[in-house]
């Protein structure tokens, strides 16, 4: 199949890495009594850009470690209910409490396993934003652009991705509730996937769960086909 | 003019024009699946798939299409062919799209993206027939097609389409798609279609040669291959519309 119809080819492989998450449905009142600003938006970007550099890319902590602590700038960068909440849709509704955080304990898990071996020999340099203005599609967010080094190609000199920010003001903060990378955003990706999945299982969230905690346990959210241990991962 | 135009029989376009046609007219009225409350503040709608039981049977066609013959002629030729004949490949089966996307910048106004082609086409074929690209550099390699002007002059994608052996597609593109073939100056050339077919079978390996990883990637982590496939034509698809999808002029 030419799944690779037109130009979202090779710039999409960089996506599916670099996705991360979420447009977060804003909720009234919410953001609206946060200020915030551009230049305030890409600051928190570059502090927590350079905080996961420093912290995860270290060679000489302990693999439990470096988990934990993206475990933490999860918890601290990212609107993690917000996007859970636009992810799972009108399927956030009816899900029961336990359900709703059985979801997000997997999702981050997720997250963790995909994106946590790419910062491995990340320097500062692999990491810089280039600017930062209200997001176009959304007023009430702003967009933080960065130029980030691909997996592999790190040291400052190699080839770099435009990965996008979106960030929301909170109080005393700001919070990112989507990536995009060449215009592909991971939280309108994953919508539309786990509400199909979800509606074709009946809308059985336990069954969304339980397929993305069989993909945990083969690996397959591993970069570089490290988790290709499944008999269908290289279809 | 009669000798060129000759290769073919004016029923064939008269049937392409009616296809397009309708396609055309089923995108221009279908409705986009409207979002609710907040997914329209984020500018985001849910693809409208109607057709969708259809289109998940020819997507698993071509899945199998993909898993017992592109993707072993891809890994073959990966393997096998050096890489500047690969890049050969590739630079050939552009050059020829050349005109078809030339056509397509000047329909949408792109005067400096129309440039770029017009160079590129004219240097690359007296140089090389296409098979080397000695202006990328200064002349960007864009792509660019029917679907995509019809969507700069607003005409709405219609509803999601899977074509067979072409894949994710929509009514508009689809109907792009058949323009884009009667704008091509090799379908009135007798006896150049043996060629045409052929390169796009070449250019389709090349693509799925040069993705194997990624496609890799995509596949085996989704809990739903089919909507996720769907869901990056459109957000890709919206990028190559706004021209955001290649190598930005610094």
């Amino acid at each position: 199949m030419r799944l690779e119809t037109t130009a979202w080819t090779r710039r999409l492989a960089v996506a599916a890495f670099s996705l991360l998450l979420g447009v977060a449905p804003v909720g009234p009142g919410a953001a609206a009594a946060a200020e915030g600003s551009p230049d305030g938006a890409a600051e928190f970007i570059e502090s927590l850009g350079q905080d996961a550099v420093d912290e995860l890319s270290r060679a000489d902590v302990p693999e439990a470690t470096r988990r934990e602590q993206f475990m933490d700038l999860l918890e601290r960068g990212f609107a993690l209910e917000a996007i859970s909440r636009f992810v799972l849709a009108r399927y956030w509704r009816v899900a029961s409490a336990q359900q709703r955080d059985r979801f997000q304990d997997v999702f981050k898990r997720v997250l963790a396993q995909r994106f946590l071996p790419l910062f491995k020999d990340y320097g500062q340099e692999d990491f810089r934003v280039t600017g930062a203005r209200p997001d176009p599609a959304q007023p009430s967010l702003y967009a933080v652009r960065t130029l980030v080094a691909r997996p592999g190609q790190t040291g400052g000199d190699g080839p770099k991705v435009e990965v996008i920010w979106r960030v929301r003001p909170t109080d005393g903060g700001y919070e990112i509730v989507d990536i995009k990378a060449e215009g592909v955003s991971m939280a309108i990706t994953l919508r539309s996937e786990y509400n199909s999945a979800i509606q074709r299982a009946g809308g059985n969230i336990g069954n969304l769960i339980a397929m993305l905690e069989d993909n945990l346990a083969q690996g397959a959210y591993a970069p570089d086909g490290n988790g290709d241990l499944s008999p269908s991962g290289d279809r | 003019m009669a000798r060129w135009f000759s290769g073919l029989p004016g029923r064939q376009i008269a049937g392409a024009c009616a296809v397009v046609l309708l396609l055309a007219g089923c995108a221009a009225t279908g409705d986009g699946a409207p979002g609710q409350g907040d997914d329209n503040l984020l500018g985001y709608e849910e693809p409208n798939d109607p057709l969708e039981v259809p289109n998940r049977f020819v997507f698993a066609i071509n899945d199998a299409f993909d898993t017992l013959i592109l993707k072993p002629v891809a890994v073959t030729y990966d393997f096998w062919v050096p890489t500047g004949v690969k890049n050969s490949v590739r630079n050939f089966v552009r050059n020829l799209s050349s005109p078809v996307i030339l056509a397509n910048d000047v329909f949408q106004g792109e005067w400096e993206r129309a440039n770029d082609t017009a160079a590129r086409f004219f240097v690359n074929t007296i140089t090389s027939l296409g098979f080397f690209d000695i202006v990328d550099e200064r002349h960007p390699y864009h792509d660019e097609d029917f679907g995509q002007t019809l969507a700069v002059y607003g005409v709405d994608d219609g509803f999601y389409l899977v074509l067979p052996v072409f894949g994710p597609s929509s009514a508009r593109d689809a109907a792009g798609r058949g323009v884009d073939w009667l704008l091509d100056p090799l379908t009135y050339v007798e006896g150049a279609r043996t060629l045409s077919i052929a390169a796009s079978a070449a250019g389709g390996v090349d693509r799925r040669a040069r993705n194997l990883e990624l496609i890799r990637d995509i596949k085996s982590d989704s809990v739903d291959f089919y909507a996720r496939a769907r869901s990056l034509y459109y957000q890709r698809r919206e990028a190559a519309i706004q021209n955001t999808d290649g190598p930005r002029r610094e």
